[in-house]
């Protein structure tokens, strides 16, 4: 059970960042702000 | 397990309750309100917590021994998305969208009851019992069927067939394609090269991304940005043009496109259909600055052949309105809307 | 180990010595055409005067005027003779029947390169026999439908010329050098696949077989050249090029076919015509599992119409990327005929198309799941399918959600407006790039699932795998309905970009979860086997209704080209003044579809019935690999 939460935990934080950068990077080189609601 | 399935359950139960009551008209359809913005996101999920409600619902009557057969699960569920799709969403969704969902969804159950082979005999059995008939309820029930069904089918042949006095449905092409030129006031504009040449920066020059930082805020009301105030008289430039555009606007667009630039005006529901709503992300924020210079230039009547059934009294603008006027009350549009015109870069 | 290195030297290049003979009629009519090009020059010595010039329409380079302009027709017999029946309809008729035929003959014996060359690198040799037999099969199947794309060709050459004389002169006096390249690969291309169908017998070892292979590549490159050829004629009909404005042309054959856009024309095409041949060979395999008697029959056609869906969907996934280019291109070649087709008068043949699409998707991953039940020990997936169908079913139904909704005037009224607060915003393309996304993410977990199905990983990872592709899943799940949402919420020109995260967040899951998936599933221990022919009869009307859609999708992205076109037989250049340069109304064209299509699947069940004919001897070899089920095939992903 202990094991299955760290494993749980360690692939949100992989996926969680993966996706981010996906939709970040993606959105730059397009030379939009992915962030923009959050900007202002 | 247990005690998320009887969550599960409870939520199906209120649910069904409350849908019944909403079908027979004891319960307001607005007892749930459905929020205005957050609708389609709401439906969904609202949709999703049907449907955890009854998986929670049939697994807690199949541990309690009274399992609640497959066949009437289906046939339940289609009958519980078409009662909630005619029901529920308000204002109420036009048939022709019913009908593509109602068929969707009559798709997505015999995908789920025909899963795997033992839930497609579980479903299969009750239509087999009366097929085969052995004892003799059921196979009176037999003979209703076979006189009832031709019946039925005859009856909506029939309603189908028998001539109806309502208007005929009509697919309209809201937004035809422009033609490559367009000549006003004796000069010809490309539509695809022609620039607004209202929509300037303070030296004077053609650029979008400056008058963008200047609309007003898309987000929440539309609220004018600090420092962007057209209605200021020391307003320069793109900002001045802005408010010499709302004035031609409120001088002849508004008795039908509205105050508020949503197609509501006045007169708005004298027309049939009523006029463009400005604020729809389908309208003017699809299209090209030109294309609405074109549209508001040629009016109803200038439009091509193919936008028939030709239904749009919108005047010829350029009878009344000179060229500048017209690029004027275009800046303004998008200002108060907050949109950006479609740019094909 | 050299021999046989040196045997696939050997055949390399007496491949390339194939291709290169079978490319010479190009080669030769070259200098031919400079030839021809350079004859005006005769004329300009003779007299300067007499020398006319021309501006491309397209390339905007000058060129001496060789050709007549386009004729101006009238209606009557003399420009537009017909029957007492409407001619564009029976030209539409002759031409998407003979489409059907054509993609099918040329997508098959693609499918049989691919599934040879599995045969002869497989190291399994009841495995490799198999293939080799499928392959043959696939090819026996494409010979009847060979002679019949060659007769619908005819057909279709005397329609246009009984009917539409004057523009088919027109056409073919710009094309002329083209149309006899094509006449002439023709035969190249017949002369190529009856010495590879008659030669499968007698070269099947070592390196006979490799020629007999590169007979295959030879036989695919003059079939897609061919295909590029016809391209060209319709690329030139949308966005011509290489005439002055009158339409004379102007001496550059090159510019004539390259034009704006036969690029992308061919690449969509080619992928369409993949999944689409793909789909008919799966429809073939379902119908012969349907009518097969014994259950090594069974198995074999299981098999079959597998690897056919396999490899039709996996060409199915590249093909919007490809309609976007197509796409894009139009628009840049010209804006109108984007929004003719994209937002004004044909834009609800594109809700048509959505809907095509959703089902097609639908009937995949159907498929798949009832293919779960083909496998022992893939019980643990089956309780679970019903939340994907909720998933899809939810995704399909934003994603079909038309923009501008039919309506009757007094729905309209008690609507308050075009514009429905739930509808209007699934109507969007921020919400429907969601329900696609949704909807191809999950198709790729019905993949993952059925190639796990009946396997317990044994990997020392394995937990850690299988929670983190759970995790993955619910991620990209979040990812996709978060920008669709978000997408609301940001302006227009920042909305736009958001489809590209999107669908690279559906791209992740193909990329990263089925190589991840493989690697947990090496070595993975067998829960139980594949039972070939065990998969249940509702499997392959699914396949069936696969290989209709495809069909009825092709005919209907066929006719959407086509009328974008509205009034011009060749864009902007040469008008249509037939009685019937207008657009058919949604209800006409849908008609229309449906009975080609019914044509078609009428005929070539004709086809496949010829086949069974010759089919009498059982496949024996066949049998021997099926019991047991242990050889696994490779599908095509």
């Amino acid at each position: 059970m202990g094991m299955t939460i760290v494993y749980v935990v360690v692939s949100l934080v992989i996926c969680i960042a993966y996706f981010t950068a996906v939709d970040h990077f993606l959105m730059e080189s397009q030379g939009l702000d992915y962030w923009y609601l959050f900007r202002k | 397990m247990k005690a998320l399935m009887s969550v599960g359950a409870l939520i199906g139960v209120v649910g069904i309750l409350l849908l019944a009551g909403m079908t027979v008209g004891i319960v307001p359809s607005n007892t749930v309100r459905l929020l205005e913005g957050y609708m389609p996101v709401q439906v969904i999920l609202e949709l999703t917590l049907f449907v955890a409600g009854f998986t929670g619902l049939s697994y807690m009557m199949a541990s309690m021994g009274m399992a609640f057969p497959r066949f009437w699960q289906g046939i339940l569920m289609w009958a519980f998305i078409l009662l909630y799709l005619k029901f529920r969403v308000y204002p109420p969704i036009p048939f022709s969208v019913r009908a593509m969902y109602g068929t969707v969804s009559l798709v997505a159950i015999f995908m789920w009851v025909s899963a795997n082979e033992e839930d497609w005999k579980k479903f299969k059995q009750p239509i087999m019992n009366i097929l085969d008939a052995q004892a003799g309820g059921k196979r009176l029930l037999r003979y209703a069927y076979l006189i009832i069904l031709p019946l039925l089918i005859g009856g909506f042949s029939y309603n189908a067939m028998v001539p109806k006095s309502e208007e005929p449905i009509e697919l309209r092409t809201v937004h035809p394609a422009p033609p490559a030129s367009t000549k006003v006031h004796g000069k010809t504009y490309t539509l695809q090269t022609s620039q607004n040449p209202y929509r300037i920066n303070l030296e004077g020059k053609y650029d979008q991304d400056y008058s963008n930082a200047m609309t007003v805020e898309q987000g929440m009301g539309r609220l004018m940005k600090p420092n962007a105030n057209p209605w200021d008289k020391d307003a320069q430039g793109y900002l001045k043009y802005v408010r010499e555009g709302g004035e031609i606007f409120y001088q002849n667009c508004h008795f039908c496109h509205g105050d508020n630039l949503n197609g509501r005006g006045l007169h708005a529901f004298a027309f049939n259909p009523i006029p463009a709503n400005f604020t729809d992300p389908g309208t003017i924020a699809q299209l090209q600055e030109t294309f609405i210079f074109w549209r508001v230039s040629k009016g109803g009547i200038g439009l091509p052949n193919e936008a028939g059934p030709w239904a749009s009294v919108m005047p010829p603008w350029e009878q009344h309105l000179t060229v500048d006027e017209i690029w004027k009350v275009v800046l303004f549009e998008y200002w108060h809307t907050g949109y950006y015109p479609r740019t094909w870069d | 180990m050299g021999r046989v290195a040196g045997k696939k030297l050997f055949s390399i290049m007496a491949l390339c010595a194939m291709v290169g003979l079978l490319l010479l009629p190009i080669a030769v009519s070259l200098p031919s055409l400079a030839i021809g090009a350079d004859a005006p020059d005769a004329v300009k010595k003779e007299g300067e005067a007499t020398v006319e010039k021309g501006r491309d329409v397209y390339y905007k380079t000058e060129g001496i005027v060789v050709g007549a302009p386009a004729p101006k027709t009238v209606d009557g017999p003399k420009d537009y003779p017909r029957y007492n029946f409407e001619s564009r309809v029976l030209l539409w008729f002759a031409n998407q029947q003979h489409l059907y035929y054509g993609s099918f003959v040329l997508a098959v014996p693609i499918f049989c390169m691919v599934i040879e060359f599995m045969g002869m690198t497989t190291k399994d040799k009841a495995m490799a026999k198999r293939y080799d037999q499928l392959a043959h099969d696939f090819i026996k199947i494409s010979l009847t439908a060979y002679s019949l794309t060659a007769i619908l060709g005819g057909i279709l050459i005397f329609t246009f010329l009984t009917l539409y004389p004057a523009f088919f002169g027109y056409l073919s006096s710009i094309f002329r050098p083209v149309m006899h390249i094509y006449a002439l690969m023709f035969v190249a291309e017949s002369g190529t696949l009856y010495i590879y169908y008659y030669g499968w017998d007698k070269m099947t070892d070592g390196f006979l077989k490799w020629i007999h292979l590169s007979m295959s590549v030879v036989l695919n490159v003059i079939g897609t050249l061919l295909m590029f050829l016809a391209n060209s004629w319709i690329g030139f009909m949308m966005s011509p090029a290489g005439v002055d404005e009158q339409g004379r042309y102007l001496g550059n054959i090159w510019h004539v076919i390259h034009t704006a856009l036969w690029n992308p024309l061919n690449v969509h095409r080619i992928l369409g015509n993949m999944a689409f041949g793909g789909g008919v060979v799966a429809a073939y395999a379902a119908y012969k599992f349907l009518a097969s008697k014994t259950d090594e029959d069974r198995a074999h056609y299981d098999w079959m119409g597998y690897i056919a869906m396999a490899l039709g969907v996996a060409f199915l996934i590249p093909l919007p990327f490809a309609g976007y280019w197509l796409m894009r291109e139009v628009y840049a070649y010209r804006q109108q005929m984007g929004i003719t087709l994209m937002g004004g008068l044909l834009a609800w043949l594109f809700i048509i198309q959505a809907t095509m699409i959703g089902i097609l998707f639908l009937s995949t991953n159907y498929y798949l799941w009832q293919a779960l039940g083909r496998m022992r020990g893939a019980e643990k997936y089956q309780r679970y399918i019903k939340y994907l169908v909720f998933v899809l079913c939810c995704g399909f139904l934003v994603f079909i959600t038309p923009h501008t909704i039919v309506m009757s005037p007094a729905e309209l009224k008690a609507m308050g407006g075009q514009q429905h607060p739930v509808l209007g915003n699934y109507g969007v393309m921020s919400a429907k790039n969601g329900g696609i996304n949704v909807i191809i993410t999950t198709t790729i977990l019905s993949f993952v699932w059925y190639m796990r199905g009946n396997k317990l990983s044994t990997v020392s990872w394995s937990k850690f795998g299988n929670i983190f592709m759970g995790v993955f899943f619910g991620c990209a799940y979040v990812n996709i309905i978060w920008l669709a949402i978000y997408g609301y919420y940001i302006p227009a020109n920042v909305r736009v970009g958001l489809s590209v995260p999107q669908v690279a967040t559906t791209l992740s899951c193909l990329f990263f979860m089925f190589p991840l998936n493989a690697a947990m599933m090496k070595g993975a221990k067998q829960m139980g086997a594949i039972e070939w022919g065990k998969i249940s009869v509702r499997s392959q009307y699914a396949l069936i209704m696969l290989a209709t859609a495809f069909t009825w999708m092709m005919g209907l992205m066929g006719y959407i080209r086509s009328s974008v076109r509205l009034f011009w037989h060749v864009n902007e250049i040469m008008r249509d003044n037939s009685p019937w340069a207008y657009t058919h109304t949604v209800g006409f064209a849908a008609n229309m579809i449906s009975f080609n299509v019914l044509f078609f699947w009428v005929s070539i069940l004709f086809v496949f019935w010829l086949g069974s004919l010759g089919m009498k001897k059982a496949p024996v070899e066949a049998k021997a690999g099926v019991p047991g089920g242990a050889p696994q095939p490779a599908g095509g992903h």
